[in-house]
């Protein structure tokens, strides 16, 4: 049980973020996109939108919220298109817009209203997950339920943090990015980096207590 | 053989009286079945809370935005909680959700180049947006031009003080023409052999400023002088 909850664990974090193939067709794409050729751009789209809208997702933790901030994302990028100079990848220059739009975005709304959590749609397969039958004992009718319930308590632990420690677990435990590239896209060294997951880690530890097993 | 005592024997009444009272002072049952749980939430609450406040103290951040942030335990501390987090990964919107995603992307910068957002707007958004930096830069501005302004009151005052206490001759004899130099001789000495002269008599008149044609009183003269003094004839 241990060994497939280790493998499980490892196949959903070492999955590369960014496939290195895609890194030399962005760059053919960008040039595309520079010379006014808006095809190379919706293909930019296409090949991000999703990996931009779970970023964004994770941190608002509001549908909404998350499909706006996405498509200002790429209006930004659009806009400043002849800004990029190449000295990152498209991927990491992305991103970052993503991140600032998103913290500037979660700093206006923290002095507005209240956040509103909307709950994204749960994929079927959490309940053949060994870590969800091992936290929600075991699956069965009420498993929907349990992994609804689950999420929200995810979704309400990660917004209990700040916006900069929310950021670096959504990148580095979520979505698999490395601290390196954590390190490019928030403008801050790997020592910063691995500070802010090792502090916002040890906050959802104590938020998240009843989910985890006495020593783990 | 002495008898062991029992717990009902006479002598003991009071006490158990003491133990009813104090049974009848107890809570409701449901109260201490709570207890536990309410005390293990208040203590995982407060343990969060004090997890917070250590990872956004002001020391930590200083030294996080420094690059000198402490070195910390990695990914291999929190192997449960790493694979509960990962669980995130299933939580995503419909694959239908973003198809339009494109579609609605091109309508709004179509809308936004045919009507450009005017620049109040754009300011009025920014300062939503980050209204602390705008104040930082606000602040900033307000100090510059502070600081500007009692800089050029403190010189102003400060050249205006060294005017006033500055030693007049300086400023006179700098502008003055030039100056005849009076020697005052001494009478009594007026008759003093030549041969006693001494070069120790050669006489040096003080002159102010760096005028070019400086006046010596030299040796050899018939009369010795004893005493000199200067004096300017304005």
């Amino acid at each position: 049980m241990l060994s497939a909850l280790v493998t499980s664990a490892e196949t959903v974090i070492d999955i590369p973020a960014q496939p290195v193939s895609a890194v030399g067709d962005d760059a053919a794409l960008v040039e595309r996109a520079r010379a006014n050729d808006s095809g190379a751009f919706d293909e930019l789209v296409e090949r991000y939108k999703q990996r931009i809208y779970g970023t964004i997702y994770h941190m608002t933790s509001n549908h909404e919220d998350a499909n706006d901030l996405a498509q200002e994302t790429f209006i930004r990028a659009y806009k400043n298109l002849h800004r990029f100079k190449g000295d990152s990848t498209f991927y990491t220059w992305i991103y970052r817009i993503a991140v600032n739009t998103t913290i500037n975005f979660l700093h206006s709304r923290r002095r507005r209203v209240q956040n509103h959590l909307s709950l994204d749609d749960v994929d079927a397969r959490i309940q053949d997950d060994p870590d969800f039958i091992e936290r929600t004992s075991g699956a069965g009718p009420a498993s929907e339920v349990a992994a609804n319930e689950l999420m929200e308590q995810l979704n309400t632990a990660l917004q209990k943090l700040s916006p900069d420690h929310r950021l670096v677990v959504t990148l580095y435990d979520i979505q698999g990015l490395s601290h390196a590239e954590i390190a490019k896209i928030t403008n801050s060294s790997e020592g910063t980096v691995r500070s802010r997951l090792y502090y916002a880690r040890l906050q959802l530890q104590q938020l998240l207590k009843r989910y985890l097993p006495e020593r783990g | 053989m002495p008898q062991t005592p029992q717990p009902n024997d006479p002598q003991f009444d009071d006490l158990r009286k003491l133990l009813a009272m104090k049974r009848a002072e107890r809570p409701p049952r449901e109260t201490m079945d709570n207890f536990l749980g309410e005390f293990h939430k208040r203590l995982a609450d407060e343990q969060a809370a004090d997890a917070a406040r250590r990872a956004n103290s002001w020391w930590l951040r200083l030294r996080e935005t420094l690059g000198i942030a402490p070195a910390v335990p990695g990914d291999e501390a929190f192997p449960a909680l790493r694979r509960l987090l990962s669980l995130k990964r299933y939580e995503h919107p419909s694959p239908a959700y973003l198809d339009n995603f494109l579609m609605r992307l091109n309508r709004r910068l179509l809308a936004e180049q045919m009507h450009p957002v005017a620049f109040g707007e754009r300011l009025r958004q920014s300062l939503t947006e980050r209204p602390l930096a705008f104040a930082q830069v606000g602040v900033a501005f307000a100090l510059t031009f502070v600081l500007t302004i009692q800089s050029y009151n403190y010189w102003q005052r400060r050249d205006a003080s060294v005017t006033a206490h500055a030693p007049a001759p300086t400023i006179i004899a700098a502008a003055a023409p030039e100056r005849p130099v009076q020697v005052i001789y001494d009478d009594a000495r007026a008759n003093v052999p030549q041969e006693e002269a001494t070069d120790s008599a050669v006489m040096l008149v003080p002159t102010i400023g760096s005028r070019p044609n400086v006046h010596f009183v030299m040796d050899r003269v018939d009369i010795t002088p004893k005493v000199y003094a200067a004096s300017f004839n304005y």
